[in-house]
């Protein structure tokens, strides 16, 4: 068994969204970026991978097993962080503990207790009282003091200083480290976490735009620039999500189209972010 | 060994492992029968995905600069010296292509570009 | 097993009104013997124990609310298992209060009051109306949830309005029983005492069955719905 996660034609109706026929697989070792705008529809991917939500259509399987077959176990393979507190405001610390100690048999008390006090965390203090670095960071220890197979994070490093998402940067590739365990995270912006990112899944309206090794990603688009005057119909064509300003245009191309550039425009390779953003212009929010 | 990443180059991050590690392998910076540090050693520590490492270091693989065994991780082959040579003789013909190149460009003559390269070369 | 940690883990989020329990009872203590005396001002005291005990018992649904749920949603657990936990709560929440009056009865006992079986029997019949309207309180707030708004204002009147009528029945019980016996007179009551104790035996198995029916109908109606 090489795949981690495995996701087939995942669907989700709303009154007003549809998350529509997402299908992937997560090899183990490895960490995916679950990039879209906000309200693509990444939260509710996510939420239907660790079962909090249920899906219309399609199945998700964690190392082998679906929820379906085995709720517990499934449950305990997965660590989640979002991106805001999902903790009790008015606990402690302490209090966490407890709960995690009851409910998971692989839960360590030691390397909990080691993660408060490396990252500073309040014993005495409610966890609504926490500044957010410290909600995330609790979330984190919780979630790394026991054994899991699958990091789920939605947003996790939204708001977080560099020096902190940096760390978080170093813990997922800690996490990944020994080839069995795979992370799954989810960004509308992903810059310091895309050079850590082996695969990307980029959605829009609940659809799937793109989904590929990142490095095959970047090589299979350019990033180009020039005046907009110069570009010939041929090539007009091609172009995804130009953007104009008084002084020239920038645009995705697929670089299997670069024939068409000529000598007049200026290109380079692009950043996962910048192909995103480009789609999303060529769609439409 | 140094690895040294920059966002800011033409070269995929990929292929900048595989051009450090390379010529540090012929410059002799890494010596042969040294073992490289795994895969995913090399991604944490660089801060760069896995599948790119895995990239690098097969295409150093297919290059013959480097084996891959199983469980003894990836061990520095012994470089051939014309290889060497083959190497920096390719270098100093791209760096000489772009002084004629920019020479052309700006209609300089054969025997004033000749000059310069012989007062640089006294120099 | 889950279950009961479920059970623990609304203690724990419930713990800020488990401070003030201790002065809640001393209230209805008073509010029973203002009533009445002896046997009767305990049955006064025990509804309104109850009363207060069917609103504080739902109290972890209104911390279970949006983002401060998905620590316990993701707890590796089946649904069963939690509303199980949840209800587990409910009833020992309710068990606890009337253990508590079970030792005032007793200690009024120990004091050399005269408790007639009949008022004991008709204490059993409380508490099990209160184990009663804790289950349809609970099922209530499964399925439709806390609210918002004048929803809200909904689940607040079924809260509180249960528990309200048994009090107010009660106090009126316990008013007409001693219009009806002048000081020194009494009822024959305790003639049928044998058959009221019996009734408030099966008032309380019949409050706890139905209080497992709620469960699983709550097991059944959220199993199938997200954030559940």
């Amino acid at each position: 068994m090489m795949e981690l996660l495995e996701v087939k034609n995942l669907s989700k109706h709303y009154k007003n969204f549809d998350l529509k026929d997402i299908s992937f697989t997560l090899p183990k070792g490895y960490i995916m970026g679950y990039v879209g705008a906000n309200g693509s529809g990444k939260t509710t991917t996510l939420n239907l991978i660790t079962g909090i939500v249920k899906g219309t259509d399609g199945e998700v399987q964690i190392d082998g097993l679906s929820r379906e077959e085995n709720e517990q176990a499934y449950k305990e393979k997965i660590g989640y962080v979002g991106d805001e507190s999902y903790f009790p405001d008015h606990f402690k610390i302490k209090h966490i503990r407890t709960i995690l100690k009851d409910f998971y048999p692989t839960f360590s008390a030691d390397k909990f207790n080691g993660f408060i006090r490396d990252w500073n965390l309040p014993e005495n203090k409610l966890i609504k009282d926490f500044s957010r670095g410290m909600k995330v960071m609790l979330m984190f220890a919780s979630v790394l003091a026991r054994d899991t197979k699958l990091l789920v994070l939605d947003e996790a490093t939204n708001g977080l200083d560099p020096v902190m998402r940096t760390e978080i940067l170093k813990l997922l590739q800690e996490y990944v480290m020994d080839g069995e365990r795979s992370v799954i995270f989810s960004t509308h912006i992903l810059s310091d976490l895309e050079q850590i990112a082996d695969y990307i899944y980029f959605i829009h309206r609940g659809r799937t735009v793109l989904y590929d090794a990142k490095d095959e990603l970047i090589e299979n688009f350019l990033l180009v620039k020039g005046e907009s005057a110069k570009i010939p119909p041929a090539l007009k064509k091609e172009l995804i999500g130009m953007e104009e300003n008084a002084y020239g245009f920038e645009a995705i191309l697929p670089s299997d189209k670069a024939e068409l550039l000529g000598s007049a425009f200026l290109f380079e390779k692009p950043t996962i972010d910048q192909i995103v953003i480009h789609y999303i212009m060529s769609a439409g929010r | 060994m140094n690895i040294i990443i920059s966002n800011q180059s033409e070269l995929p991050i990929y292929a900048q492992i595989r051009e450090q590690l390379k010529e540090q392998i012929l410059n002799g910076q890494i010596p042969e029968g040294e073992t490289l540090p795994s895969i995913r050693q090399l991604a944490k520590e660089v801060g760069v995905s896995v599948i790119t490492t895995t990239r690098a270091y097969s295409e150093l693989e297919t290059e013959g600069f480097i084996a891959t065994m199983q469980g003894k991780g990836s061990v520095v082959l012994p470089t051939d010296n014309n290889l060497l040579r083959e190497q920096y003789l390719l270098r100093i013909e791209e760096g000489l292509s772009t002084a004629i190149e920019t020479a052309k460009t700006m209609g300089m003559s054969k025997d004033e570009l000749t000059d310069i390269f012989h007062n640089l070369l006294e120099t | 097993m889950r279950a009961l940690h479920f059970m623990k883990i609304d203690y724990v989020l419930t713990r800020k009104q488990m401070y003030f329990m201790p002065a809640i009872l001393v209230l209805a203590w008073v509010v029973g013997t203002g009533v009445s005396k002896g046997a009767m001002s305990l049955l006064v005291t025990c509804s309104y124990t109850l009363f207060v005990a069917s609103i504080f018992s739902t109290a972890p649904f209104g911390y279970c609310t949006g983002k401060n749920k998905g620590f316990l949603l993701l707890l590796p657990a089946t649904v069963k298992e939690r509303v199980a936990g949840r209800f587990l709560y409910g009833l020992s929440f309710v068990a606890l209060l009337g253990t508590l009056c079970a030792a005032l009865w007793g200690a009024y006992a120990l004091a050399g009051y005269e408790l007639p079986l009949w008022t004991v029997a008709l204490g059993l019949c409380e508490l099990a109306v209160g184990i009663l309207i804790m289950a349809l309180e609970f099922l209530f707030f499964y399925l439709f949830g806390e609210g918002k708004g004048n929803w809200q204002q909904l689940s607040n009147i079924v809260r509180i309005a249960p528990g309200m009528a048994m009090f107010f029945g009660m106090s009126y019980f316990v008013d007409e029983i001693q219009e009806m016996t002048p000081a020194g007179t009494s009822i024959d009551l305790e003639a049928f005492a044998g058959k009221f104790m019996q009734a408030g035996v099966v008032a309380i198995v019949v409050s706890l069955l139905l209080t497992v029916v709620a469960a699983a109908v709550c097991v059944k109606v959220i199993g199938k719905r997200d954030y559940a």
